[in-house]
């Protein structure tokens, strides 16, 4: 048998992590459906009387899954479950695995098909509250929702590591670190590179070729760390606090 | 089984619980951890399982490293911990969950200890009462045929008849590739099931001896006069009398009272290890 991966022992950890975490995959996206059913009735006293299913579709992806995540892991934040947990004979690496199946493509695949089977309800509720009602068809496999799975395919590593490092009240405190990083990166960029993306700007607006500023090369960076780089540093760091995990 | 060598270990921000440790554990026996509080004992028993990493020097469980808590690792060695977690389920589905993890997980010697502690197959593991949940637990833990079984005060919280009935299955469970570690301060519990005795004092390992040797080098009797004081290891007033610890000097067999040798031990540590060696 392996040390770090064997395929029958990975498969047993991931049906009983999927029976432990049934409950909160099934409340979860309950409530997050629920809402968006009950919500329909109250489209025609809304701003502009509209269903546009690819926005609720992204609000309920983002806020269930990254609930979902938060709680992943929810075993290390007690000692006694701690015990159990750590001294459960598989590797830490199916521990990861498992978890991140389950939080990540598991929500992302489970969801869809919840709200595709939801999306024509929420159509006829909207229908039976307003006949005016403007309903902006639903594509699962559109242009905007690929993008929204590949966003939350990125975004829900932090969650991930927020769960392992984090004990207790991990969905707030992790949007609080976030929100202090965000802070700090923007102080930072500010004070080191403010005037010299100033004086860019001033010169784009005097036709000066946008591509080769700094500002653009810097996004073009961002932007590569972001869609290659940033996930796989997550699941990293997460992966290590969990081997690194004492009780 | 379990090799120590010059381990330390310490909590963050606290100074060393252990340096230098050293011990060596051989299979095939029931080892009795004790301690006064805060002696160290839970911290080596996580040492043990790799719920703690140590600072320095050699820690190694039945071939493995603790600290990597790798599968096989984990198959071997199982903790009962004093106070544990069950989850919400019944007896029967927690078996089925988690037994598949555990290769040489036996499910007729499940139902032998279950039948034996008298315990609801068909209930849930949280509407159990403490001590049914600990017979459960030593039911599992014994049923997985790991190498090491690490039992931390399991006799709290048990019944009369329970406390003879864990004596008997833990007895009954023990084979030359196999050691239990059972950490308690219930010593009379333990008398004349654990062997050897280790006893653990500030982080020091103050005592590591079995029956045999013990019998041979210390006398414990009931007297109404104080013995010599060259011969004196420790001694305890009660009533019209002492109950006291001396250097056997004249080959007498005598009935070890486990409270009294710990006693004896931690008060007058310099003695036992100037008889003992």
């Amino acid at each position: 048998m392996n040390k770090y991966f064997d395929f029958s022992r990975f498969w047993l950890l991931l049906k009983t992590e999927m029976l432990k975490g049934r409950r909160a995959i099934l409340m979860t996206l309950t409530i997050i459906l629920g809402i968006m059913t009950v919500g329909t009735f109250t489209e025609p006293v809304m701003d502009d009387n509209k269903i546009i299913h690819a926005e609720n579709f992204a609000y309920g992806l983002f806020i269930g899954g990254f609930i979902l995540s938060s709680l992943a892991f929810s075993s290390l934040s007690s000692s006694l479950k701690s015990y159990q947990y750590l001294t459960l004979p598989a590797s830490t690496f199916e521990k990861f695995l498992s978890m991140w199946l389950l939080t990540c493509i598991g929500w992302m695949v489970v969801y869809t098909l919840a709200y595709s089977i939801c999306a024509p309800l929420i159509n006829l509720i909207g229908q039976l509250a307003s006949n005016s009602v403007v309903i902006v068809p639903y594509h699962p496999l559109g242009g905007f929702i690929v993008t929204t799975l590949k966003f939350y395919f990125v975004l829900q590593g932090v969650f991930l590591v927020g769960a392992v490092h984090l004990k207790g009240y991990v969905l707030p405190k992790t949007l609080f670190v976030l929100v202090l990083y965000g802070v700090l990166c923007m102080l930072i960029f500010y004070l080191f590179l403010g005037d010299m993306v100033n004086s860019e700007v001033e010169q784009t607006l005097n036709d000066i070729d946008f591509s080769i500023t700094t500002l653009h090369i810097l996004w073009s960076v961002l932007e590569w760390v972001f869609w290659w780089l940033f996930a796989p540093l997550c699941w990293i760091i997460t992966f290590l606090g969990l081997k690194e995990k004492e009780v | 089984m379990i090799e120590i060598e010059d381990l330390s270990f310490g909590y963050n921000k606290k100074p060393l619980l252990f340096e230098q440790l050293n011990i060596s554990m051989p299979s095939g026996n029931i080892y009795g951890l004790l301690g006064k509080n805060g002696a160290g004992k839970s911290t080596l028993l996580k040492l043990i399982t790799g719920l703690l990493f140590p600072k320095q020097g050699k820690l190694e469980v039945v071939g493995f490293q603790p600290k990597t808590r790798y599968p096989q690792f984990l198959q071997e060695v199982y903790l009962a911990t004093e106070e544990f977690y069950l989850p919400p389920m019944k007896i029967e589905q927690f078996v089925r969950l988690y037994s598949p993890f555990y290769p040489r997980f036996s499910h007729q010697m499940f139902q032998g200890y279950i039948e034996e502690f008298n315990l609801p197959l068909k209930q849930k593991l949280s509407s159990l009462s403490y001590g049914q949940k600990k017979k459960f637990l030593l039911s599992f833990g014994l049923a997985t045929d790991c190498k090491l079984l690490i039992l931390d005060e399991p006799t709290n919280g048990l019944d009369i008849p329970s406390k003879s009935q864990f004596r008997k299955v833990v007895a009954s469970a023990i084979h030359e590739e196999r050691s239990f570690i059972i950490s308690t301060h219930q010593i009379r519990d333990m008398e004349n099931l654990i062997d050897p005795i280790i006893i653990l004092n500030e982080g020091k390992v103050v005592f590591f001896q079995d029956y045999e040797q013990i019998l041979q080098k210390l006398a414990i009797s009931r007297q109404n006069v104080l013995p010599a004081e060259e011969t004196l290891v420790y001694a305890e007033s009660t009533l019209g009398g002492y109950h006291v610890v001396t250097k056997n000097t004249g080959q007498e067999e005598t009935n070890v009272s486990l409270e009294l040798l710990f006693n004896a031990v931690v008060s007058n540590t310099a003695k036992i290890n100037e008889i003992f060696n």
